[in-house]
């Protein structure tokens, strides 16, 4: 029984679209009736019909190729005809817009036949079933060549009448589900927009499921071990381990606040990204570096900025990538370099260059990349999607030989990419 | 394998001074344990283990300039030049950690979380110095997972007889010479016996790698 309501249901909903589409083509067919009747009443001047028609057909004409028409198609075939036809994400082509045309006219041509279906077979075929003797002009006329059936034959035809519009809307139903796809499916640039979005989407989950990791994750694991820590040193000695103990409180204390000011920032962004990834504005950009600088400074390290006011009219996604590669340099730079630590914002033609360089202890490693490789294998990640490119290495001179004692780390962010178009602020 | 006489000693490896000094706190409160020595890099391992001579080495994972998979390393092959030296506890935050599995590959007997309870801390320092079990099978069996070699031929190539196949699956479920001499019904020396051409047939220095082995050569099925 489950089966037999899901089938009606689906059926209904197919009908129920298709009819839209037949009083959409029912529109057009008053127009021309109507044009048709005025061009042959000869006291009316054919120049002035021409020019109605000529009127008329301009905007009869634009509902087919207009992007709200067919977004508005879309989410009908989703709702209707159970189709799962991704909405538009971004610019459309011209070849998906003659394609939504070609759909729309393929609508109203089912939608049409259906509608015939509605007002021809189905009141016949309620009539045919219900009536039990052939009476009258009206009646006569309606049923045509089913006027002389005589009753019960007439009520098996009727069932069948009604079973055949049932099938018929299901049918075109069917029909239009299989077109739907092809018309109405994203164009290769629409799909293009999609992965885009979703990589921009997923790089910025990255972003700051690294952060987490990085912040809260850390401090909890020490808070965790600090913790542990005291209580073990008081069950052995409940009066001289108070010390160690409260030395443990005052870590875990400190950390703690730390990491919530951490989780803080993170839920925020979050927050932001809850309402559209694609119309956020980036929060931080490239100034923000002055304040990460003035904070470094204040813990005593030797940090040089040059960020140049040339670089105020740079797009957002631009600036929010080259304020992540200073946060994630510096931060390398101050945990495993030695100071002085200099960081250079320039713009050399249609790029921002970030360069932070800093002197390096020890015969490791410079900073992050095998250390904290994690932390410069995410900005790669987010400088792939502004087109940019990172190095980091220990400096050379100019034969190539590695100088000691010096690590440098180079962004380079282009200013043209087309996919920054839109996030122009 | 005897118990070594005196406190096993330990050497603490972490950049984060709270995390040494947490561990610290947890270690020394045992009698049996003792913390020789504290480093805050890889680098400084190699110098630590020739002055202090620990028999177990905790050991982070990401550190400034030398990190605890180079340092595994040394250490491991340090010992196999002087013939013996400490066993290696992979300390890190998150188990799911790349790392922690190339720090196996590299030597390491074992690892630890460091969110751990402090039983668990001391039972694996005290598991890793006996070196007669492997360290938490079953984290090891996910580590392993995906991580199947290409070449993998479970292990048909080593020449191991039946028995020793059975001993290196009993390892591999984490049964420790006594629970494997009980379940096959042999005596423990014969056991010890197993284990031994086991390793010397992998060419593999401790049980930990065993395992390793086990699972990425396809030998005992990791899962998906």
């Amino acid at each position: 029984m489950g089966h037999v309501r899901l089938l009606a249901e689906t059926t209904a909903r197919r009908a129920v679209f298709c009819v839209i589409g037949g009083l959409m083509f029912g529109a057009y067919a008053v127009l021309v009736t109507g044009f048709t009747q005025m061009l042959s009443d000869p006291t009316l001047p054919p120049v002035i019909i021409w020019i109605l028609v000529a009127v008329a057909a301009v905007i009869a004409l634009s509902p087919p190729v207009l992007l709200g028409v067919r977004t508005l198609e879309i989410q009908a075939v989703r709702a209707f005809l159970d189709v799962d036809v991704p909405l538009p994400v971004g610019p459309v082509s011209n070849e998906a817009r003659w394609r939504g045309a070609l759909w729309y006219t393929a609508h109203l041509l089912v939608g049409a036949g259906a509608t015939m279906v509605l007002l021809s077979a189905v009141p016949v075929g309620i009539v045919l079933i219900l009536r039990t003797s052939a009476d009258g002009l009206v009646m006569s006329r309606l049923l045509g060549i089913f006027a002389g059936v005589p009753w019960p034959f007439a009520a098996v035809i009727g069932v069948l009448m009604l079973a055949a519009a049932g099938a018929a809307y299901y049918l075109g139903g069917a029909v239009l589900r299989a077109l739907a796809p092809r018309l109405l499916g994203p164009s290769a640039a629409e799909r293009i927009a999609a992965l885009e979005l979703q990589a921009r989407t997923a790089a910025e989950r990255n972003r700051l499921a690294r952060d987490l990791h990085d912040s809260v994750g850390h401090a909890l694991t020490i808070t965790t071990l600090q913790a542990a820590a005291a209580a073990r040193a008081l069950d052995r000695d409940p009066i001289g381990g108070t010390d160690i103990a409260r030395t443990a409180l005052t870590a875990i204390e400190e950390t703690g606040r730390a990491a919530v000011a951490d989780l803080d920032r993170v839920l925020g962004l979050l927050r932001t990204d809850a309402d559209d990834v694609r119309d956020r504005a980036p929060v931080p950009t490239v100034a923000g570096a002055v304040e990460l600088v003035e904070r470094a400074r204040l813990t005593g390290r030797d940090v040089r900025l040059e960020l140049p006011r040339v670089l105020d009219d740079i797009p957002l996604v631009v600036g929010r990538e080259a304020y992540a590669v200073i946060r994630e340099g510096l931060t390398n730079a101050l945990r495993h370099g030695a100071d002085p630590v200099t960081i250079a914002v320039t713009r050399p033609g249609e790029a921002v260059r970030v360069e932070i360089t800093n002197r390096v202890t020890g015969t490791g490693p410079g900073p992050g990349e095998r250390a904290g490789g994690r932390g410069l294998a995410g900005l790669r990640e987010g400088l792939t999607l502004v087109g940019g490119t990172l190095r980091a290495g220990p400096a050379r001179t100019g034969d190539g030989v590695a100088t000691h004692g010096t690590w440098y780390l180079i962004a380079e962010l282009p200013l043209t990419d087309p996919s920054m178009e839109n996030a122009r602020d | 394998m005897t118990e070594p006489p005196g406190p096993t000693r330990v050497l603490i490896v972490d950049d984060e001074a709270l995390v040494r000094t947490g561990l610290r706190i947890i270690v020394d409160g045992e009698d049996d344990l003792s913390v020789v020595a504290e480093v805050s890099d890889g680098a400084d391992v190699p110098d630590a283990v020739a002055r202090h001579a620990p028999d177990v080495v905790l050991m982070d994972v990401r550190m400034p300039r030398v990190n605890g998979i180079d340092a595994t390393r040394a250490v491991v092959e340090r010992s196999e030049r002087a013939g013996g030296g400490p066993r290696v506890i992979v300390v890190t935050t998150f188990e799911n950690d790349d790392y922690v599995f190339d720090a196996l590959l590299a030597g390491a007997s074992g690892f630890l979380l460091k969110r751990a309870r402090p039983e668990e801390v001391l039972d694996a320092i005290r598991v890793v110095a006996r070196g007669e079990s492997v360290l938490f099978p079953r984290a090891l069996r996910r580590l392993a997972r995906g991580r199947q070699s290409p070449t993998a031929d479970g292990l048909s190539g080593a020449g191991l007889t039946e028995r020793e196949g059975e001993v290196l699956r009993l390892m591999a479920a984490g049964r420790s010479n006594a629970e494997i001499a009980g379940e096959l019904y042999l005596g423990v020396e014969t056991v010890k016996t197993h284990v031994g051409n086991v390793l010397a047939k992998l060419g593999v220095r401790d049980r930990t790698q065993a395992v390793v082995v086990a699972f990425t050569s396809g030998f005992v099925p990791a899962g998906e």
